[in-house]
């Protein structure tokens, strides 16, 4: 795959994956300019290591996924260490205000994800990660097992697990959907 | 997906694109620090394209461009006689190409307009009358697209028969269709392609607005055709230039 060396190729990948993966960055992150920063870093990191891609293993979604994955631990990390937030913010991209009123509605669209995000963040970080994958961004568990670097039989007793502890979790502590149970 | 990507997700595919190209010649690449998607970001690639267009256009006068010259997806000449040849593969980012010339004192900037946008030139005017497209003793060529999947535009200027404070704006559009506000007055256009407007006044970078519905431009409201003008009438996502609405 030469989509890090070829613009055109790059251009189509971009075009194809663009709004999947400002989605998955805006599932977890509800500031705007945090929602642009992250999403460029996915694409630059796929760029960087698009030598990485094989097909045979799975698709490009699940590998883009797995990035943005890596992406935003990296963030969580560096946000926890911060302590000048100002400097960070003289850096970024000027964004106008119809950028940020088109990244806030596409924020606001992934409010349900952010939910569910939330229902899930005390289950162990094995099982969590697969069902973030899987009943959050919606790829399938073959493909959840290849953006996690695990084997798919892992990830399917991983996913099993996560949603028998959902089911534990009194209902009057869930967001207002239900699909996660409805998938068990 | 197929979606009309926002001004954003253009803009950062911009600058991705161009980082690829810079990769795809094995430039040395930035540091990942570099890379942050900021300020810094855009500043480093601009400076780095700018610098690589430079050496391309002092090398390339009256000769073919230099393989450098793709770097940015175009290219700047300048024959003995002061005919400018512009030649433009990435025609969806002119901007360093209006830049380069600008910088190299070529009073024309090229622009592209997606489907379903104009563009804003607020500080500029249309100099009305017929202008002579035909080289060399004319004022430009109409652009000419090559046509090949992943082919370019080609067009020439003779800045020496501008007159003071007069320049040249290149729009280029993929359509499907377009509509040129000359003033009030709507003109659709038919089609993708390019025009090209003879202006006075000053030229600033593109600002973009949703088109206007083309109800704007009935029939009966149309101006009048001068000698030399063609007017094409088409339905479908109009985009073009506006001037003056200051």
């Amino acid at each position: 795959m030469n989509l890090g060396r070829d613009p055109d190729l790059f251009e189509a990948f971009y075009r194809r994956h663009v709004r999947s993966v400002t989605g998955f960055v805006a599932r977890r992150v509800t500031d705007p300019h945090l929602v642009d920063d992250l999403t460029t870093e996915v694409f630059l990191a796929a760029i960087e290591g698009a030598d990485s891609f094989q097909p045979s293993r799975g698709s490009e979604s699940a590998w883009l996924f797995g990035i943005a994955r890596n992406v935003l631990a990296t963030e969580r990390r560096q946000a926890a260490r911060r302590v000048d937030k100002l400097l960070r913010h003289a850096g970024r991209r000027p964004l106008d205000v119809d950028d940020i009123s088109r990244l806030e509605e596409q924020i606001d669209a992934e409010r349900a994800g952010r939910a569910l995000q939330a229902a899930v963040a005390d289950l162990p970080p094995g099982p969590r990660a697969v069902i973030e994958l899987v009943d959050i961004d919606g790829l399938t568990v073959t493909e959840a097992a290849v953006a996690l670097g695990i084997p798919p039989v892992t990830a399917r007793v991983r996913l099993h697990r996560a949603r028998r502890q959902l089911k534990a979790v009194p209902t009057g502590t869930w967001p207002d959907f239900d699909f996660v149970r409805e998938a068990t | 997906m197929n979606d009309a990507l926002t001004r954003l997700e253009h803009e950062r595919l911009a600058n991705l694109r161009q980082l690829v190209a810079t990769r795809a010649l094995d430039v040395p690449a930035p540091s990942r620090r570099a890379w942050r998607p900021s300020r810094r970001f855009v500043a480093a690639a601009s400076l780095a394209t700018a610098a690589a267009v430079s050496i391309a256009v002092a090398a390339s006068h009256g000769a073919a461009p230099p393989a450098s010259a793709k770097l940015t997806g175009f290219a700047v000449q300048r024959a003995p006689d002061g005919v400018v040849t512009i030649t433009l593969t990435d025609y969806r980012h002119p901007s360093q190409l209006s830049s380069q010339l600008q910088a190299d004192g070529i009073p024309a900037m090229v622009v592209y307009i997606p489907a379903g946008e104009y563009c804003e030139e607020p500080d500029a005017a249309v100099v009305n009358g017929p202008v002579d497209y035909h080289m060399p003793d004319g004022l430009y060529t109409i652009p000419q697209f090559d046509g090949a999947p992943n082919g370019g535009w080609r067009m020439q200027i003779n800045p020496s028969h501008l007159k003071p404070g007069q320049s040249l704006i290149f729009g280029i559009s993929d359509g499907p269709d377009k509509v040129v506000m000359v003033g009030n007055h709507a003109i659709h256009e038919g089609g993708a392609g390019s025009s090209t407007y003879l202006v006075t006044g000053t030229l600033t970078a593109c600002q973009y607005h949703p088109a206007p519905p083309p109800e704007t431009a009935e029939a009966g409201k149309l101006p009048r055709l001068k000698k030399g003008q063609t007017l094409w009438i088409a339905e479908g996502d109009p985009a073009d230039i506006r001037f003056g609405q200051r």
